[in-house]
């Protein structure tokens, strides 16, 4: 009789083989020479027309960075801003504050930024 | 120093060349693939991830490796990949952040858009098993598993979800973090019975 509760070891072995079916699905992108070569064999190496808003290559430079990505609106766990920035003023350095906080804060400025500007 | 310092104009040019080549490219690999749609919000926010993508590609060119390779088919393909991997990246940058909204058109509209698997992709009867399974799952579960894939790395003991992507992913069917990794861990037993009987 199977047994149904299989041992730990065998769960790194069933999680690859799920995403290997994930992957043969075609869910993910793909991410290597071989999965390209796959893909384009199926629709073609072509590229599609691009509809109007994407077809100046310089569009893409030239649109303000990462709108698509900005966060939505949520509040900072639990005073850690507050803490990081606080520990830089004791400390007198920019390098208390961690990259995470620091790339919030910059993330911050920007969306401050492009508000103010539309 | 790359050619954007040296010679911007010329880097300008070469990646014009380079837009044109493969910008249609990866919107249509981006469209045909519907989880990721319904986390991008559709159609504009596919084109958006195209745009940041090339940005992105564009600020980070030095990073391409041609990996010794002549061939200019294969390096067609190295570059491809390289695309992909940067939107992708994008992407788990949007699913930690929980940004745009979930559409579920998209899912509607695109299952059953891609083709069926060649045969030699089927390698052995669980991988074909697998398949089938989950592409039968609901949609909220397919949402599950995709999401897992996007973070799973093979090899790597006790992974979890970034708790941010937990969040987000529970927002999107109405409950809560552990609603969600109660369900992913009922599936994968789903899955696995499965493979055995």
């Amino acid at each position: 009789m199977a047994k149904r509760n299989k041992p730990t070891d065998d769960r790194g072995e069933f999680e690859s083989a799920l995403l290997r079916a994930v992957r043969s699905a075609r869910w993910l992108l793909p991410e290597s020479e071989e999965e390209v070569e796959k893909e384009e064999r199926l629709f073609g190496k072509d590229s599609l027309e691009l509809p109007e808003s994407l077809r100046d290559p310089l569009s893409a430079l030239q649109r303000p960075r990462h709108r698509r990505t900005l966060p939505v609106s949520r509040p900072a766990p639990s005073g850690e801003v507050e803490e990081s920035l606080a520990r830089a003023a004791r400390e007198g350095s920019s390098e208390s504050i961690s990259p995470e906080i620091e790339a919030r804060m910059r993330r911050d400025r920007e969306r401050a930024g492009s508000e103010e500007d539309g | 120093m790359g050619l954007a310092a040296t010679d911007p104009d010329g880097a300008r040019e070469a990646y014009g060349a380079f837009y044109r080549r493969n910008a249609g490219w990866l919107l249509q690999i981006v469209r045909r693939k519907p989880h990721l749609m319904r986390v991008l919000g559709g159609e504009d926010g596919a084109a958006d991830l195209v745009q940041d993508t090339f940005m992105r590609a564009f600020e980070k060119a030095e990073t391409f490796d041609r990996g010794g390779i002549s061939d200019r088919e294969r390096i067609s393909r190295r570059a491809r990949a390289w695309l992909a991997r940067i939107a992708k990246n994008l992407v788990l940058d949007d699913l930690r952040r929980g940004a745009n909204p979930p559409s579920t058109q998209h899912i509607e509209e695109l299952n059953g858009f891609d083709p069926p698997m060649p045969e030699e992709e089927a390698t052995s009867a669980h991988a074909q098993q697998l398949r089938e399974a989950i592409e039968k799952l609901s949609e909220r579960d397919q949402d599950i598993l995709w999401t897992w894939a996007q973070f799973y790395k093979p090899g790597e003991q006790h992974q979890r979800l970034p708790d941010d992507v937990s969040q987000a992913l529970a927002a999107r069917w109405n409950t809560t973090p552990e609603a969600i990794r109660q369900q992913r861990r009922r599936l994968f037993e789903m899955l696995r019975a499965s493979l055995i009987h």
